[in-house]
């Protein structure tokens, strides 16, 4: 080949047909295998992006899961499937509140309006591959997959608020209700490789025609908590009151016992202490207390007669019974 | 030369082989079933994914899903006017998960998706029809004989029949909508034997040639149970009815226990006047007591004498004033009005 090139660059007989061909036919070869490397490189090369996960078939059957990042599969034998493990989110029940999908029959044999929000995604790609048809469901626009998780989370749904009162639904077994909803979901996706993240209840409120009734209600426990807390406030008013009078009668009556007790201890200590002196000369004593008390007696206004004893006869002449003030000397006819 | 034309043959083997390999060879994947037909006859079926070598024009490859298939859940789906064992009408919601397992009897019986879908639809509507038309509302609805408990009106309890929508008055002539206390077997129970049922509908029923259609029931459920319209009025006007009466039971309890509180505080104002005025007494009377013993010992102590000075203090006291005296010379103390001597002692 070499002495082909140098002959053709030393030489003058230029041969147009031979050596153009012998050239390329040199390198013919080479160009098909290089052109055929690199298409095989590129059909072996797979990327993984960061939310999927590629599972590998190698002639139909699973051959295993590829994570994210570039890997390199048998041309034409390996055939990588990526599965999107993003997390997404429904609503659910679809067609939004205004038509009766939303309306659940609750155990009372009333209806509930219940929306819920329901995060899930891929956990087990291979499951979630070859258990349940991809394909769109020719009628509708959501795939086979899609129904099932939007028709296994609406039974589940339906059959929980089928055991609770609209009641219970409205007020303090939403969380329960809530968290049976999503344990229940979760079991019964997991065939089909979804796991359930978390799931929400939303709007929870009686049928729109019997909102306002329900408002009433809520209203009316208002005023009933207002009502009693008012009886309360007067309560708090009433108690102190009677137990300030209560307290009031009983410091009066202390004050009265003490009060009745020191009067008394005073005037027999003043006994004690004139009986004290008293028994050193009881006779004397005793007629200069009886001459002063007399003394302070007939002192007064009051008029004194006083009879000798010697005349006996007087005293039946007197006008006894007559009011003093009115003049006690002046008769006023007639004898008791 | 050598080296060239290996490398022809290559080339011209890979220019054949795409040309004519597909209809050489075929792979089943792990999602598809697939049947060989050769001139419409089956001849092979491969449930199992793999490489195949078939031979070309001769041989028909006709691909099926394996993966399950989805059938229901929706409105269009739903089964209107079924009577429940107990009168009333509800509409019912079904679904199903179906899947071919025997692809070479599904080609025959069955042809296509559509096809199965349909029988797969006829079946379970007539096993949701049989089943549900044999349980009561209430097991219908509920899953568990729990007690439900009814905050809002838990006190109201109506008179009996009172707040319950009376019977026939709506044109069906329903039965009273009382909350159902107790279930047989709950919405869980009937679905399951729903689900039996269908199950086993869809395997027994055979063609002529005793195999069966090549597809199996895997799941049914109800997506959903609802009254039909008319009831589902009743039901609303009920619930109304329920909401007012405790509406208005809530107030009047409000106006009860305010009165209750008020009266039990008064109860108490006067417990707590009753008990001063006790304490109040039983001090005084303590004290009036201590007086008494404290005298009492006194005078034991200065015996006449105390009857004497209290005596002279009477006088004092009581003689003063508006008294008239009348008194003897005999007496004490004008003793000396008559003589000097006196008498000693009257």
């Amino acid at each position: 080949m070499a002495r082909d090139i140098f002959r053709g660059e030393g030489g003058d007989n230029l041969n147009l047909d031979d050596f153009p061909w012998q050239k390329i036919s040199g390198f013919l070869p080479f160009l098909i295998i290089a052109v055929v490397g690199i298409v095989l490189i590129a059909k072996s090369a797979v990327t993984v992006q960061a939310h999927e996960k590629a599972v590998v078939l190698r002639f139909g059957k699973e051959k295993g899961i590829l994570p994210p990042g570039l890997h390199f599969l048998i041309p034409f034998v390996d055939k990588p499937i990526n599965v999107n493990t993003q997390e997404f989110s429904i609503r659910l029940p679809m067609g939004g509140a205004e038509n009766d999908q939303t309306l659940m029959l609750t155990g009372d044999l009333s209806a509930a309006v219940v929306q819920w929000t329901i995060q899930f995604a891929v956990s087990d790609p291979a499951k979630y591959l070859f258990t349940m048809d991809h394909d769109p469901i020719p009628s509708r626009n959501v795939s086979h997959i899609g129904a099932v998780v939007e028709a296994i989370s609406q039974s589940v749904m339906h059959q929980l608020v089928g055991d609770y009162s609209i009641d219970e639904m409205l007020t303090d077994r939403r969380e329960e209700v809530r968290a049976e909803a999503q344990e229940l979901t979760e079991t019964q996706l997991a065939r089909f490789g979804i796991a359930v993240r978390s799931l929400q209840l939303q709007r929870v409120t009686p049928p729109p025609r019997v909102n306002q009734a329900f408002d009433e209600v809520n209203a009316s426990l208002q005023k009933k908590e207002e009502l009693v807390n008012q009886a309360k406030r007067e309560r708090n008013v009433m108690l102190p009151q009677a137990l300030a009078g209560k307290d009031k009668l009983i410091q009066e009556a202390n004050g009265y016992a003490r009060r009745r007790r020191a009067e008394a201890e005073g005037e027999i200590a003043a006994l004690l202490a004139k009986y004290e002196q008293y028994k050193l000369a009881p006779e004397s004593t005793r007629q200069r207390l009886y001459l002063e008390a007399m003394e302070e007696v007939l002192s007064g206004d009051s008029p004194i007669t006083i009879i000798d004893d010697e005349l006996p006869s007087v005293l039946p002449m007197m006008q006894i019974g007559s009011d003093p003030p009115s003049g006690p000397f002046s008769p006023k006819g007639g004898v008791r | 030369m050598n080296f060239r034309g290996v490398v022809l043959l290559i080339v011209i083997g890979m220019v054949l082989g795409t040309l004519f390999l597909p209809s050489l060879a075929y792979v089943v994947d792990r999602r598809e079933l697939v049947v060989v037909k050769k001139f419409g006859r089956v001849v092979a079926q491969h449930t199992e994914p793999g490489f195949n070598l078939k031979l070309p024009i001769i041989h028909e490859v006709v691909r099926l899903p394996r993966r399950e298939q989805f059938w229901g859940g929706t409105q269009n789906e739903e089964i209107p006017n079924l009577p429940t064992s107990d009168a009333f009408k509800v509409e019912v919601i079904p679904w199903a998960i179906w899947k071919i397992t025997d692809p070479k009897s599904f080609v025959s019986v069955l042809v296509d998706t559509d096809q199965a879908e349909l029988r797969v639809k006829q079946i379970v509507r007539g096993a949701v029809r049989d089943t549900i038309t044999q349980f009561s509302l209430a097991d219908l609805v509920r899953s568990t004989s729990r007690e439900l408990s009814f905050s809002f009106r838990a006190e109201a309890t109506p008179l009996e029949g009172e707040m319950l929508v009376e019977k026939g008055s709506s044109d069906q002539g329903d039965p009273t909508l009382d909350a159902p206390t107790s279930v047989t077997l709950g919405r869980k129970g009937i679905i399951d034997q729903i689900r039996t049922k269908a199950i086993a509908d869809l395997a027994s029923e055979t063609d002529e040639s005793g195999g069966g259609r090549g597809i199996e029931l895997v799941d049914v459920g109800i997506a959903k149970i609802d009254f039909v319209p008319t009831v589902r009025e009743a039901a609303f006007n009920r619930l109304i009815a329920l909401m007012n009466a405790s509406a208005s039971y809530h107030t009047n309890e409000g106006e009860r226990l305010k009165q209750e509180i008020i009266n039990r505080t008064s109860a108490e104002v006067q417990r707590i006047q009753g008990e001063g005025k006790q304490q109040n007494s039983q001090i005084k009377g303590g004290a009036d007591a201590d007086v008494i013993r404290m005298y009492a010992e006194a005078m034991e102590q200065v015996g006449e004498f105390y009857s004497f000075i209290r005596t002279l203090e009477a006088y004092k006291k009581s003689l003063t004033r508006n008294s008239r005296f009348i008194l003897s010379t005999n007496n004490e103390f004008f003793r000396l009005l008559k003589s000097v001597e006196g008498e000693s002692g009257p």
